[in-house]
């Protein structure tokens, strides 16, 4: 029992000191800024987001009512909050550390500034700095269009990205993009983040072993990797070029675990092999206790009858 | 008859329904299947409209007037007829990294809360594993293996309990008869027996509700009751509640056909395969040759402190 009681004071010193331990933020991630000005629609999306996956550790922002874990996740109104960069938030958030998860595939870009815009209006005194605009050769004003095709003797999918400038084509060039094919569950990446050459094209590996579904159609979305700089544009499409997967249903084999019309042959024999041998046998012997009733019935002539 | 008479009337005679539905179909005797399950639906308000395209019970697609649909709510027959084929082409699977689990117990309450469990029940548990007395302890979550080779499907006298085209071993509790015999023979010891009353039996009294096979409720006292990988949530495309509960990344669910699963934490989307392979998934007892559905990867990180004394149950 004492050394039950020590072991949990261990427990609890150990835990308390990891808690500590503090989070480092590499130091180029700490000045990352958003691109757009926080604003009251981006914090009511980012409550939305807060509520469906934050709430259940860190509780309801301001009433101070995270769950006891350890180390503690903390109330975002908080100066434990308030004291990050929005770069460190950013980094936090998208990272993930011990009990606290990493967001990177649960929540885009926008996703976490809205996030971060929704923690920030519990922070008085706070100033948003917006990051400057980086240099691309898309003219100011225009529209990015994307598209996307399949070059069997290359296996390459192509991702292709114009830039629509008052009916002028420009391909833009130097943009990373990515694709992703779509499982029941969630979207799956395909080989590495490309950037687009001059003429606005990224060429990203195919693997031919991708199953699709039974003939062969795989549903590819792609998007742009800078999604704070580029925007949420991506292009859908159904492409025949994964593996058709017809594979059987997991009961359609006979086993002994399946149900009567599939059992295995084996016993369906045996079993109704058994019935009809004993079914014959209880029909014999009644055949036979008639046989005997009906003979006890018959007449018997004087010489027939034996007197012993 | 109007549906909320039906409804009372089911209820009333919702202890009887098991011989209810034998007598009936001693009656009904060689009566088509489709014609039971369509006499099932309930049907609610209808909407205005042009031609939309439906998939019948029977794969067909076919075009209805918009104003002549009518969404329709499932009754406890056409739950059930569902529930027995399983979704097609799929093969779920489950992968569960252990080196990620800290116990938060998340899963479990999830599941009690989707499955109106009793707290003292459980559909998935997680056990302290200690390998040796100087190895730290690790948890484990462990939930139905809904095994390719059920050998609790095998010992069920009644059909009760089945597997589906899709992997997912379910329990019919209208058919269970309580003999635990699929308890005796699970080597995972996964299953529970309904003892007592459900934990929501006055909900179920004051609102009756269908029996959902497909989530195992309402509960009923005396028959098993097992983790279904909650097959109603996989229907419309959500990952099971013990998956998508946890807050540590440690489960992985998806389809063995597309070969990918998806983290139930950070929704992130693997290849099943190359998981597996690289980061030396195995299962429980292959050795039994029940070709479990669930995976683990191995407690690599351990997070709790070596204790001074080891848990010893021999002792």
């Amino acid at each position: 029992m004492k050394n039950y009681i020590l072991l949990i004071i261990g427990f609890v010193i150990s835990t308390g000191v990891y808690a500590q331990g503090e989070w480092i933020v590499p130091a180029d991630k700490k000045g990352k800024l958003s691109t757009v000005t926080f604003s009251s629609s981006m914090e009511k999306l980012g409550a939305d987001i807060f509520k469906n996956n934050c709430v259940s550790c860190h509780g309801t922002p301001g009433q101070n009512n995270p769950i006891p874990l350890m180390p503690s996740p903390g109330d975002p109104a908080g100066s434990k909050f308030s004291d990050n960069t929005d770069g460190e938030l950013y980094y936090k958030i998208q990272e993930g550390r011990v009990t606290m998860p990493s967001f990177k595939s649960a929540l885009s870009a926008t996703d976490t500034w809205n996030v971060i815009a929704y923690i920030r209006s519990f922070h008085k005194g706070y100033k948003q700095e917006v990051a400057a605009k980086v240099e691309t050769n898309i003219p100011e004003g225009a529209t990015l269009a994307m598209d996307l095709s399949y070059d069997a003797d290359a296996k390459k999918v192509f991702v292709k990205v114009i830039a629509n400038n008052e009916g002028e084509q420009i391909p833009v060039a130097g943009v990373d993009v990515k694709i992703v094919a779509k499982r029941y569950f969630g979207q799956l990446p395909i080989g590495e983040p490309k950037a687009t050459d001059g003429n606005g094209i990224a060429n990203i590996d195919w693997n031919d072993e991708l199953p699709g579904d039974s003939i062969g159609n795989v549903a590819l979305t792609a998007s742009f990797v800078d999604t704070e700089n580029y925007g949420d544009l991506t292009v859908a499409k159904d492409l025949k070029i994964a593996v058709a997967t017809n594979k059987p249903a997991l009961n359609a084999e006979r086993a002994m675990w399946n149900t009567v019309k599939k059992a295995p042959l084996w016993i369906l024999f045996s079993y109704l092999g058994g019935v009809i041998t004993v079914w014959f046998f209880i029909i014999y012997v009644a055949l036979s206790l008639k046989k005997i009733f009906a003979l006890g019935k018959d007449e018997v002539s004087d010489e027939e009858q034996v007197i012993y | 008859m109007s549906s909320d008479k039906q409804k009372s009337e089911m209820s009333e005679n919702q202890k009887d329904s098991r011989r209810a539905f034998l007598r009936k179909l001693g009656l009904v005797g060689g009566a088509a299947s489709t014609g039971a399950i369509a006499s099932g639906f309930k049907y609610s308000d209808s909407n205005q409209g042009e031609y939309v395209k439906v998939m019948t019970s029977d794969h067909v697609m076919v075009e209805v007037p918009k104003t002549q649909m009518q969404a329709v709510k499932l009754d406890t027959e056409a739950l059930q007829s569902r529930g027995r084929v399983g979704i097609k082409g799929k093969r779920w699977v489950m992968v569960i990294d252990l080196a990620k689990c800290r116990n938060a117990r998340e899963c479990i309450k999830g599941c009690q809360k989707h499955h109106h469990l009793h707290p003292y029940q459980f559909h998935i548990n997680t056990l302290v594993m200690q390998d040796s007395p100087k190895s730290a302890p690790y948890n484990m979550p462990k939930p139905c293996m809904h095994c390719d080779n059920a050998p609790c499907v095998s010992v069920c006298p009644v059909d009760a309990t089945f597997k589906r085209q899709d992997g997912i071993v379910l329990i019919d509790n209208e058919r269970c008869i309580g003999c635990r015999f699929c308890m005796a023979a699970c080597p995972y010891s996964v299953r529970i027996f309904n003892w007592e009353e459900p934990f929501h039996a006055e909900m179920y009294k004051e609102q009756p509700m269908e029996y959902d096979i497909e989530a195992n409720i309402p509960q009923k006292k005396g028959t098993v009751s097992k983790c279904v990988f909650s097959a109603d949530c996989l229907r419309e495309g959500d990952l099971p509640t013990c998956v998508s509960s946890c807050p540590n990344g440690v489960f992985y669910f998806g389809d063995e056909n597309e070969d990918a699963v998806t983290n139930g934490t950070t929704k992130e989307t693997v290849v099943l395969s190359e998981l597996l392979e690289k980061k030396a998934g195995y299962r429980l007892m292959e050795e039994l040759g029940t070709k479990p559905r669930v995976y683990y990867l191995p407690p690599k990180d351990r997070v709790f402190d070596t204790p001074e004394k080891p848990d010893n149950h021999h002792s």
